[in-house]
């Protein structure tokens, strides 16, 4: 009887520890994997995210019509588990502390960020997005910033032919 | 004529009442458990929301699956006429009080027969020991109430309530042995086998659904209110005014109900051998106890 | 009898090449005769265990099939895995069921996926594909991609009618049992009355095929997040299993700050699984208000969890070489207050809840294993702990911290339920005691390493003691950032055969307390399946036959 007294005090002492939630809000620590979300200034399209995401729930398209690329996040796939922060350059894409998700309409869990790209001097085709040249031209000696605004192809041919003018 | 109106005044007010005491069990045991517990009317919420829905019957059922519920739900619905609840009227006529004894065990042979005939196998194993369990413990009611009516010499529930005054030895010795066999009835941890969850995932109600299951459960909560009320009344003393009785009643059974939840929360269950044998060993106490109301002590 | 490590390793030298490929692990190569012979060896006279048999399609590199079977040598602290390579053209192996009782289903698992016939083999049949999955398809053989056995498995649609034979002994067979937890495993229990005479099992119904898109669709710094959902409660040892058999593959040194973080989180997640089982023990016992305050304590431990890695349960802190993420000031500060916590209302809850009558009558001498019987089926964990067996990775292979910490490992002889329950009892305040140790003495350095260079087809075995029991994973790198064979195999698998033995002439009340002793680790399903008395066939209900049912 002994043992069964001394759990019926426990519960006492303890109280009621149901939380009131829905109504009322439940905080989440600092730190919480939530939601992620991806500021639309700061993206420059460089795919390092949907290369490294586990379930494939960020992905990227390429409109050759409008020259846009598009970088397709899809929560429904997320597994939160932080790699496209880890991995972002410009640290566009966070995850917040929201975990409330539920909705009735699956279009509210896609994120799309869209932005234009730059069409190859040569040959025409939109190969990348203007911001990622930018970025990329901070780190390039001046005089081989031109080389950036072509395509690979044409840019391969270009310093083919640059190396064997060096030979000569 | 007006005994009639205010016996079935009787049986509308339990019927209303059965589902809250429920509902206040629920709440104080959760509480218990350190947790906030569903609201008051919340079985009230759950029968309708049973009665709503349609009963699925198995392939292999038969006839007494169909009608047991039925069977079961109206036995108690004449017990609770018998027995005065908040009202001291009832149906009482001479030799009640061993119709009292063939509608409880009634109840418990319908509903095991009702599940064997189901053709479910977990059901079976539930009607099993479901009747196991209730042949002994109806045996021990049976001493019980024969106790009483030797205490009063008569076979009638009017003169048998209160049993107190005279306070001889065997009317408390009888009165405590009734109210540890109405906690058996009640399948209250740990007698809670018939119908036990995870191990034959629920037993002797597992076959039933929609409105069946729904009077099923009402017919539990009904017979644990029909043995409350006999408790509360072997005790509450004939000379209270009219007007007093319904609450005094009411008083009664949520403190009678308030005391088994708190048993309750803290007990495992028991494996049917292990009930049977505790079972037993009531009954040598139940004859001594007998013995002595026969001479009066 | 203590037979040291260069002796063993002579003997084994008579039987093939040896190659050491990391620390404490070598690899023998012997051929396929001799299979029984050095098993025998190795389980019974030299004191090992048999932990895992894993099967490789290695045609692309070097031409065979190959079968590995892994020992592990608790006392001299070894891992020996010998290995056979089977021609492709008639691929078979003797068994060494008939020895090792334990490795039954491990090799029925090699034959269900590639192929190969075990000689001898008490019985052969499917363990893990259904009955209608097609004939002389071979799911994890190099030349079936996902994508074309998806299109075979829509194309056939087969009956899969199985017939199965009720012994004459028996009065009724009492199909399909569903603890009515709904889990989903399938327990045929036999029953005469309520004594249980006999049980089969049945399992492998959410199968998701994780090696197959590890190998196929994943790089090898993705395969931790999804080694860490293979189980619901413990995925984090999977996840370091991985990365250690990885690291050990490549060579990778490391850092120590990074193994005091995993130990941290891997004890964090021992305390909050048995407080879980706990739990699900009394509830099963009936006794609610147990279930109720045990999983009260829990919720702390899960909040801890949520603050140190930022979920509640799917950690993922790891990647190849380190952890992601540090812990500082703060943080140990608030584990060391949850700690205290946790102990002062465990000792105050669970030691009372283990000394009421209805819990000791209804879990002492049930569910017995002997200690002979647990040897023959090779279980891990907390069950061959309470039947005697002195077995703990953590003590006897130390990897990430735990070399550095001071701790007991429970042992009971008597092999019943409750000698479980007080190994877990203890194994909880074992923990809160480790993690205090972790905690105050942590290093400081860095989290990650600094060279991390992967070479193709090495090996790695990683080992770690998961709340039930140890867990292996084996790996083989491959090319172009992936891993070309990797098979985790979870604790329960060895433990699950031994339930069968467990649940013979016990009361039929009893058999969920005892499935759950051994803390089955299952995902949610179930499966319904109808046993003809007279026609002896069992059919399978698909759902639109569930529907046709009469209203009433």
């Amino acid at each position: 009887m002994g043992a069964r007294f001394h759990i019926f005090k426990e519960a006492l002492r303890t109280g009621v520890v149901t939380k009131k939630y829905p109504f009322e809000p439940v905080k989440v620590p600092e730190g919480f994997r939530g939601k992620p979300s991806i500021d639309v200034e700061k993206c420059i399209g460089c795919e390092a995210c949907v290369n490294v995401c586990p379930p494939n729930a960020l992905s990227a398209e390429v409109d050759l019509n409008k020259s846009v690329k598009r970088i397709i996040l899809f929560l429904g796939k997320c597994i939160f588990c932080g790699r496209c922060q880890d991995v972002c350059p410009t640290e566009a894409i966070k995850l917040t502390r929201e975990f409330e998700l539920s909705t009735l309409t699956t279009n509210d869990l896609y994120q799309v960020v869209e932005l234009k790209m730059a069409e190859c001097e040569i040959c025409g085709k939109p190969y990348a997005t203007i911001r990622q040249i930018l970025f990329m031209a901070k780190n390039v000696p001046k005089d081989q910033r031109p080389l950036l605004l072509l395509c690979s192809e044409c840019r391969s041919k270009v310093s083919a032919k640059y190396i064997s003018y060096a030979r000569w | 004529m007006e005994n009639i109106a205010f016996v079935l005044a009787n049986i509308v007010a339990i019927l209303i009442i059965a589902p809250v005491i429920d509902g206040i069990e629920r709440k104080v045991k959760a509480k218990l458990q350190c947790r906030k517990g569903p609201p008051i009317l919340q079985t009230w919420y759950d029968l309708v929301k049973l009665f709503r829905r349609p009963s699925i019957v198995t392939e292999e059922c038969s006839l007494a699956y169909i009608i047991s519920p039925y069977i079961v739900f109206a036995n108690m619905i004449l017990a609770l006429a018998i027995v005065p609840s908040f009202t001291r009227i009832s149906l009482s006529f001479f030799g009640d009080i061993i119709v009292l004894i063939y509608l409880i065990s009634s109840s418990s042979i319908f509903l095991a027969i009702g599940s064997i005939s189901s053709g479910n196998v977990f059901a079976a194993i539930g009607a099993n020991r479901e009747i196991s369990l209730a042949t002994l413990s109806k045996l021990l009611m049976a001493l019980v109430l024969a106790t009483f009516a030797t205490l009063k010499r008569s076979l009638m529930l009017e003169t048998l309530f209160p049993i107190v005054p005279p306070y001889t030895l065997s009317a408390i010795v009888s009165i405590i042995l009734f109210a540890i066999i109405a906690y058996i009835e009640s399948y209250k941890l740990p007698f809670d086998i018939p119908e036990a969850e995870p191990e034959i995932i629920n037993g002797i109600l597992v076959e039933y659904s929609g409105k069946s299951l729904g009077m099923l459960k009402y017919s539990i909560y009904l017979k644990r209110i029909l043995l409350f009320t006999i408790i509360a009344y072997l005790i509450l003393p004939k000379e209270i005014p009219m007007l007093l009785t319904p609450i005094l009643y009411l008083a009664s059974i949520i403190a009678l109900s308030v005391t088994y939840v708190c048993i309750e929360t803290y007990c495992g269950r028991l494996r049917i051998d292990q009930a049977l044998k505790f079972v037993k060993t009531l009954i040598p106490v139940l004859l001594v106890v007998l013995i002595i109301a026969y001479f009066n002590y | 009898m203590h037979t040291s490590t260069t002796k063993i390793l002579d003997l084994l030298s008579k039987y093939g090449k040896i190659e050491k490929v990391h620390e404490n692990t070598y690899f023998v190569e012997v051929s396929a005769d001799k299979v029984r012979e050095i098993s025998e060896i190795l389980h019974w006279k030299l004191g090992g265990r048999f932990s895992v048999t894993v099967g490789s399609d290695e045609r692309p590199i070097n031409g065979y099939f190959r079968v590995y079977h892994v020992f592990l040598m608790d006392e001299q602290k070894l891992s020996i895995i010998v290995h056979v390579k089977i021609n492709p053209a008639i691929p078979k192996l003797p068994s060494i069921t008939p020895i090792i009782p334990g490795a039954n289903w491990h090799e029925r698992e090699v034959h269900d996926f590639f192929g190969i016939v075990f000689e001898d083999h008490p019985n052969l049949e499917r363990l893990i594909l259904p009955y209608d999955w097609p004939e002389k398809v071979y799911p994890l053989r190099k030349d079936v991609s996902i994508r074309e056995l998806r299109n075979k498995l829509l194309k056939e649609e087969n009956e899969g009618v199985e017939k199965r034979e009720a012994e004459e002994k028996y009065v009724v067979p009492i199909g399909p049992y569903h603890p009515a937890l709904h889990e989903p495993e399938y327990f045929e229990l036999y029953v005469e009355g309520e004594k249980i005479v006999d049980a089969k099992y049945r399992g492998f119904h959410v199968h998701r095929g994780i090696e197959k898109v590890a190998e196929e669709r994943l790089t090898i710094n993705q395969i931790p997040f999804i080694a860490e959902r293979i189980c619901g409660i413990c995925g984090y040892t999977h996840n370091v299993a991985y990365c250690q058999a990885v690291e050990n593959a490549a060579g990778i040194d490391v850092p120590l700050r990074a193994k005091y973080i995993r130990s941290i989180l891997l004890e964090i997640e021992r305390v909050h699984s048995h407080l879980l089982w706990f739990g699900v023990l009394f509830h099963f016992l009936g006794f609610d208000t147990g279930f109720m305050m045990t999983w009260l304590i829990r919720e702390k431990i899960m909040d801890l969890a949520e603050v140190l890695t930022g979920n509640r349960k799917n950690y993922g802190l790891n990647l190849i070489g380190g952890v992601r993420r540090d812990i500082n000031f703060e943080k140990i500060e608030f584990s060391l207050k949850t700690l205290d916590y946790v102990e002062t209302k465990a000792r105050r809850i669970l030691d009372k809840m283990l000394k009421l009558k209805e819990v000791i009558s209804r879990t002492k001498n049930i569910g017995l294993l002997y200690r002979n019987e647990a040897k023959k089926l090779s279980v891990v964990g907390p069950v061959a702990r309470a039947s005697g067996i002195d077995t703990d990775v953590r003590k006897y292979h130390p990897y990430a911290a735990y070399s550095e910490v001071e701790f007991k490992v429970p042992v009971y002889d008597e092999g019943d339920v409750y000698s479980r329950a007080l190994v877990r009892y203890d194994e909880i305040f074992e923990s809160i005691n480790m993690l205090r140790q972790l905690l105050k003495n942590i290093p400081k350095g860095n989290i990650m390493a600094d060279e991390i260079k992967i070479s193709e087809y090495k090996k790695g075995l990683g080992l770690t003691e998961a709340p039930r029991g140890e867990n292996a994973h084996l790996v083989i790198t491959g090319r172009d950032n992936k891993i070309y064979r990797w098979k985790p195999r979870a604790p329960s698998y060895n433990n699950i055969p031994s339930t069968l033995v467990m649940l013979k002439g016990e009361n039929l009340a009893d058999a969920p307390a005892i499935i759950a002793s051994i803390d089955p680790c299952f995902s949610c399903t179930d499966h319904l399946v109808i046993v003809d008395i007279k026609g002896n066939i069992k059919r399978r209900i698909r759902l639109k036959e569930l529907a046709r049912r009469r209203h009433c």
